[in-house]
């Protein structure tokens, strides 16, 4: 198998596709900072096209005079195409302006935040790894009824949206039992309900990952030497299956972050866990453009780093893409 | 193929119905008033308590409105908004794969550039931020969502196409001189229609979600007009008085989604068409 030309290889893992003689790693990066731009461009023209924003930074009460002081304030007199490269240059320079209501550096607000999305995502990995492993095990290798079991278990998962479990949650432990708090952020507890609600998901997806890619490898030659050579079905499992399925895992995993993050959008609202997310839609519903700008950009450049490093991880994982792809 | 994986796809594929008949006929069943207020009647439970209300027998909600016509009328919303961008995401999806899987060169590397872009942003955050200034009446809702959905469809018809377009057969036709137009439309189109059909049901339950999520966050539909999503938000409010109240469209949008995402499952193995979810995913790996 690992004496196999490229082709093969290739064939086992992703289709081969032609690319520009760029590194995999730097043609991934270009290809999400493109994203970025063309996402922040977006921003930038739905906010400018959609009404004045003067009008709104000023409120029903402002007089013309203020509000020709408040265009010629943030550029607005200015041409489109001047504000918006303007609006490119403050982005490179990392001056997203300041929040319209607490008068704080827009940035540095959505910063002061990101460790707490980045402690809910890391943990909600973390469950999906630890947890969906032995789901997808006991999917692709335990008897019928534990299988079917599990089956139902994990298409349930899959089907109940993270709010609706996060309010089942909140009904369960908060509301009946009292043990959990509802809401809030900073204490290991407030951690718990989210990262179920969020890792619901993520759970069934590995598990189901995990459990395929158990199933393809079953007939593999390295498989029935092991077996042949009086390895333990456990040995097997654990010390061979696994490992193989592991890239695959890992690097559906890496894709699965962009989603994770919407739903921690939703999840941190619900339990007022003061992340990204929250201050995202809190500054949404209080129009607080500047704040929307900076946490879009922020979120952004958190997923193209995961992307970085998980695509790393997973050729560091996986010596066969290595080889093969690079 | 065998007895109960059909039993599966008959199952979602009824209850999936009953649910979108029930939703788009059942309010003009009920008595005219069933929506209304009815502030003397507020937070009654459902029909198993000795304190229900007649003709609520789902309770009623913090204005003393019916929640069975609630629900029902929120589930109208929510399925036009899930059908209805399902529908045009599968109809772009299937448009740009097939011809780009068909024709290869630029126009393929574009569209798949743009796939992988998309698929890697959380597409809930570009929502939240566009329907943050745009608003978010039904229509922009449903383009908005289309716009969600539009990867999978793509990316599935584009291999089915490439595929095809390689076969002897078509090879041949090419060469006795049909134009693409036509071999798109007598060979590579009913090839991609069973598996369009399959990536649909996971789409409408993908986006019904989505939509859910926005109306949750307040930012879809907006409340007096009622969606799962916004229904179930006025209900963690009262989760300690009314539970009924988040627990009517919550069943409703994981029934839904668990019936979508059956009838799919049920229609691949049926017609053996690939993993379509799996595929998805492997694929935007590289």
């Amino acid at each position: 198998m690992t004496g196999a030309p490229p082709a093969a290889a290739a064939a086992g893992g992703a289709p081969a596709r032609r690319r520009l003689r760029l590194g995999p790693v730097a043609a991934t990066a270009l290809r999400l900072v493109l994203t970025l731009l063309g996402l922040l461009t977006l921003l930038f023209f739905l906010v400018r096209l959609s009404g004045d924003p003067a009008a709104v930074l000023a409120g029903p009460s402002a007089t013309p005079e203020q509000l020709e002081e408040i265009r010629t304030g943030l550029g607005l007199d200015e041409p489109l195409l001047a504000q918006y490269v303007a609006f490119l240059g403050d982005v490179v320079r990392l001056d997203f302006g300041t929040s319209v209501f607490s008068g704080e550096d827009a940035l540095s607000s959505v910063l002061s935040v990101l460790p707490a999305t980045l402690l809910l995502v890391l943990s909600t990995v973390l469950t999906s790894v630890v947890v969906g492993i032995p789901c997808g095990v006991v999917l692709a290798r335990a008897g019928r009824l534990a299988r079917g079991g599990m089956g139902a278990a994990m298409t349930l998962a899959q089907a109940v949206p993270s709010f609706v479990l996060g309010v089942g949650l909140i009904f369960v432990f908060a509301v009946q039992l009292g043990w959990l708090p509802a809401f809030g952020s900073g204490t290991p507890a407030t951690l718990v309900m989210p990262t179920i609600a969020l890792a619901a998901f993520a759970v069934a997806r590995t598990a189901r990952m995990v459990a395929a890619e158990l199933e393809q490898g079953e007939g593999h030659d390295y498989l029935r030497t092991a077996y042949a050579k009086g390895a333990s079905s456990r040995r097997v499992l654990w010390r061979h299956a696994l490992p193989n399925a592991m890239p695959a895992v890992a690097s559906a995993l890496v894709v699965e972050v962009s989603y994770l993050l919407s739903g921690a959008v939703v999840v941190e609202v619900l339990f007022a866990y003061n992340g990204i997310g929250k201050r995202l839609v809190d500054a949404i519903f209080a129009r607080d453009y500047p704040v929307v700008q900076a946490a879009v950009f922020v979120i952004g450049v958190f997923v193209i780093v995961v992307n970085l490093v998980g695509d790393a991880l997973v050729r560091a994982l996986d010596p066969r893409t290595a080889r093969g792809l690079a | 193929m065998s007895r109960p994986r059909d039993l599966g796809l008959w199952l979602s594929l009824g209850t999936l119905a009953a649910i979108t008949l029930a939703c788009f006929l059942g309010p003009a069943l009920l008595p005219d008033d069933a929506g209304q207020q009815a502030l003397s009647e507020r937070l009654r439970p459902p029909f198993w308590s000795p304190d229900a209300l007649a003709g609520s027998p789902l309770g009623t909600d913090a204005f003393g409105r019916d929640m069975l016509s609630r629900t029902l009328e929120g589930g109208r919303v929510s399925l036009e908004v899930g059908f209805g961008a399902a529908t045009g995401a599968v109809l772009i999806g299937t448009l740009l794969g097939v011809l780009a899987g068909f024709w290869g060169g630029w126009l393929d590397k574009l569209v798949m550039a743009l796939a992988d872009v998309w698929l890697a942003f959380p597409f809930l955050v570009i929502a939240l931020a566009t329907v943050a200034v745009v608003g978010s009446d039904l229509p922009v809702l449903i383009a908005l969502l289309t716009l969600g959905g539009w990867v999978l469809p793509t990316r599935v018809t584009r291999t089915i196409a490439q595929r095809v377009r390689s076969e002897d057969y078509v090879v041949a036709a090419a060469g006795a001189g049909a134009g693409d137009g036509y071999l798109m439309r007598r060979h590579v189109l009913p090839q991609v229609l069973p598996v369009v059909l399959v990536v649909w049901s996971f789409t409408v339950g993908a986006l019904v979600v989505i939509e859910g999520a926005l109306s949750f966050l307040g930012l879809g539909v907006k409340p007096p007009t009622p969606s799962w999503g916004n229904i179930m938000s006025d209900g963690t409010l009262y989760l300690e008085t009314a539970w009924w109240i988040a627990a009517w469209p919550a069943t409703m949008i994981v029934l839904t989604v668990v019936c979508a995402n059956g009838l799919g499952n049920g229609l691949r193995r049926r017609w053996a068409a690939p993993d379509v979810t799996r595929q998805g995913a492997k694929e935007a790996v590289r």
